[in-house]
C-alpha cells in the first residue's frame, strides 16, 4: 500500500512537482520573513575600567543559558555585543559628568550608528561616588546616549563580584533603558523590573528572578517606531504609554 | 525691594509635601499634606530651582519607602512642570538611577526626603523664560502611591543689564548641565559660560551660583578627553570660587552645598581646623532658623562622609 502511494507520487508531472516546490518554498519563506524583518540590530560597545571585569558572557539559570545577545535576541534586537576597551584609567568612585566625560570619550566610532545598524554603549566602572548604593545610571541627554553599571556597589553585600546573573541582569537592564525600557515594562520578576522589588536578590536561594523580557518589552523592542527604540533616539520615556 | 533681592530673600528652594495614598492596605495610612514655606516664590531667571521632595507617614501603620531617593533620578517620584504658556509636561531628568537602594519601614508621624534638580532636563534647561510655572509630583513604589499638590512659583528677569546677561548666560544649555552636574571639565562651552557669568557682576546673585558651579568643578579630579587622563583637583582655586559663593545669598540648598564643597576642599588639603570651623559656622546660621531643618539633617548626613569626628549639639 506505501509502496503504491509512493508509486503514484513519484508518477506526478515535473510540472506539477515544480508548484509543489514553488509553494513549499514560499510559504517557508513567507513564514520566515516576518521573523528576520522582526529584528533589528544593534552594536553594544562595553568597556571597563581596569581592573572590573566585562559582564559574564554567559550564566545558567533555572536550567537555561542566558547571554546579552540570547537575552535581546529573544527581544527582537540582534545585539552584536563587541567587548572593547578594558583599560579605562581607573578611580575609586566616580561621580556622573566624570561619567558623561567618560561615555563622550571612549565610545568607539568603530561602533558608531550605521543606516542597518544602531549603536549603544554601555561601561561598567567601580561604583557611585555620591550614591554608593546604586546599581547603575543611565544617561539621557539629548537622547538616550549610553549607561554605566557600578561593580563594586553597595547596594550588595561585595558588589557584583560574586553576583554573575545580578551582574548580567543589571547589565542587561540598564541596557534595557538605553533601548527606552522602562520599569512599568517589566512584570514582577523579569529584567525590566527595578532590583529592589526582587525578593529574594539575584544569586540568593530561591529568587524569582527571570532573564527574559516580558512581552510588552518585546513587543516595544520589536515593534514600536525606530525613534523611540533606537539608542541616541528620543528621550528615555518618551513615545511610550 | 529690586526683583534680584527679592528673589533672594524669599525663595531659593521651594518645597512641597508628598503625601496621601490610594491603592492597597498600607496606602491608606498615608494623607496627603502640602506645605510650600515660600508662599510668594520669586526666582531670578537662571537660578537653579531645587524642589525638596518629603514624603511622610500620616498613617497608624509603617510604611516601607526608599530612602532619599525621592529626586526624580530614582523614578519613585515623578514631576510634571506647567508652564507659563499652560503646556504641561513631564519632567525627565538627565540621568536615572537604578537601585537597589535602600528600604526600610516609614514609622507613623516620620518622613524621608530629598532633592530634587528640576533646572535640567533630558531636552535642556526649562526655564528659559520669565514667567509663572507650577510643578506636582506622584510618588509609586511597590503600589503605594501618593500624590502633591500643585506647586506654583514665578520667574522674573532681572532689572540689572548685566545681570540679565548673566541669566542669559546661564540659562544655555551646555551651562545649565555644568550647573546640574556641579561641573564637568569635559563641557567646555559650559565652564566657559559660567565663567562670563561669574566676570560680569561678581557680586551678584548669579554670580554667586556660577562660583559655586565653578568652584564644586575644581574639588574633583577631572578627566581630559583627548589625553585620556586624570587631571588633578585644584582646591586653592576651588575655596576662592566657593567663597565667593559663600558670600552670595543663595539659596538654602545651594548654601548648604557651597559649605559642603568648602569643607571638602580644606579638609584635601590638610587644614582640618578650618574645615571643622567652617562646618560649626554652617551649623550656627542654620540651626536658629526651624524651616532650615531639612538643610540641617541633610548637612549632618554629608559633612560625616568628609568629617567624620564632627558633632555638634543638636538644637532643640
Amino acid at each position: 500500500m506505501r509502496s503504491d502511494s509512493f508509486a503514484r507520487v513519484t508518477r506526478f508531472s515535473p510540472r506539477f512537482m515544480l508548484r509543489c516546490t514553488c509553494t513549499v518554498l514560499f510559504l517557508g519563506f513567507a513564514v520566515a520573513a516576518p521573523a528576520s524583518q522582526r529584528l533589528r540590530a544593534s552594536f553594544l560597545e562595553i568597556d571597563t575600567v581596569t581592573g572590573v571585569p566585562f559582564p559574564p558572557h554567559e550564566v545558567t539559570h533555572l536550567g537555561r543559558t542566558y547571554s546579552l545577545k540570547s537575552i535581546f535576541q529573544d527581544g527582537g534586537i540582534d545585539l552584536d555585543v563587541r567587548y572593547d576597551e578594558s583599560s579605562i584609567p581607573r578611580a575609586d568612585a566616580y561621580d556622573d559628568p566624570e561619567l558623561h566625560a567618560m561615555m563622550l570619550s571612549h565610545k568607539n566610532p568603530t561602533y558608531g550608528e550605521q543606516p542597518d545598524k544602531w549603536s549603544a554603549w554601555c561601561v561598567v566602572v567601580t561604583r557611585s561616588r555620591d550614591r554608593p548604593s546604586i546599581l547603575g545610571v543611565l544617561f539621557d541627554i539629548k537622547g538616550r546616549q549610553g549607561c554605566a553599571v557600578f561593580f563594586e556597589t553597595s547596594g550588595f553585600t561585595g558588589g557584583l563580584r560574586n553576583r554573575p546573573k545580578a551582574f548580567l541582569r543589571a547589565f542587561a537592564h540598564e541596557v534595557g533603558h538605553v533601548f527606552n525600557l522602562l520599569h512599568s515594562d517589566g512584570d514582577r520578576y523579569s529584567i525590566m523590573v527595578q532590583t529592589a522589588d526582587i525578593e529574594p536578590l539575584p544569586d540568593e536561594p530561591g529568587t524569582p528572578m527571570r532573564l527574559e523580557f516580558t512581552e510588552k518589552s518585546k513587543n516595544h523592542l520589536a515593534n514600536d517606531p525606530e525613534e523611540f527604540v533606537r539608542p541616541g533616539g528620543s528621550g528615555f520615556g518618551e513615545g511610550r504609554s | 525691594m529690586k526683583p534680584s533681592m527679592r528673589a533672594a530673600c524669599n525663595v531659593g528652594l521651594l518645597v512641597f509635601l508628598l503625601g496621601a495614598s490610594t491603592t492597597g492596605a498600607q496606602a491608606l495610612e498615608l494623607k496627603l499634606l502640602l506645605a510650600q514655606t515660600e508662599p510668594d516664590g520669586v526666582l531670578l531667571l537662571g537660578q537653579p530651582v531645587v524642589v525638596l521632595v518629603i514624603l511622610q507617614n500620616n498613617g497608624e501603620k509603617p510604611v516601607k519607602v526608599p530612602t532619599q531617593e525621592l529626586a526624580p533620578e530614582y523614578n519613585h517620584v515623578r514631576l510634571w512642570i506647567r508652564h507659563p504658556a499652560g503646556r504641561e509636561e513631564e519632567l525627565r531628568p538627565p540621568v536615572h538611577y537604578e537601585g537597589p537602594g535602600q528600604i526600610h519601614a516609614l514609622e507613623p508621624g516620620k518622613f524621608v526626603f530629598d532633592f530634587a534638580k528640576i533646572f535640567y532636563t533630558s531636552q535642556g534647561p526649562l526655564f528659559r523664560e520669565p514667567g509663572w510655572y507650577s510643578v506636582r509630583g506622584l510618588y509609586v513604589f511597590r503600589g503605594v502611591t501618593a500624590e502633591s499638590s500643585v506647586l506654583s512659583f514665578r520667574v522674573i528677569a532681572p532689572d540689572d543689564p548685566a545681570e540679565h546677561q548673566q541669566a542669559m548666560l546661564l540659562v544655555q544649555d551646555e551651562a545649565s548641565l555644568f550647573m546640574y552636574f556641579d561641573g564637568g571639565s569635559h563641557l567646555k562651552r559650559g565652564l566657559a559660560w559660567l565663567q562670563s557669568a561669574a566676570d560680569l557682576k561678581p557680586d551678584s546673585l548669579l554670580a554667586g551660583y556660577a562660583w559655586y558651579a565653578l568652584g564644586r568643578n575644581l574639588t574633583r579630579d577631572s578627566y581630559d578627553n583627548r589625553e585620556r587622563s586624570w587631571s588633578p583637583a585644584d582646591l586653592r582655586t576651588s575655596i576662592e570660587y566657593l567663597s565667593k559663593a559663600k558670600r552670595a545669598p543663595l539659596s538654602p540648598y545651594y548654601t548648604k552645598q557651597t559649605y559642603l564643597g568648602l569643607i571638602y576642599a580644606y579638609d584635601k588639603i590638610g587644614l582640618k581646623k578650618e574645615a571643622t570651623a567652617l562646618a560649626n559656622e554652617y551649623v550656627q546660621r542654620t540651626s536658629k532658623e526651624t524651616s532650615k531643618k531639612w538643610y540641617l539633617t541633610s548637612f549632618d548626613r554629608d559633612v560625616s562622609t568628609i568629617l567624620p569626628d564632627f558633632s555638634r549639639d543638636r538644637p532643640p
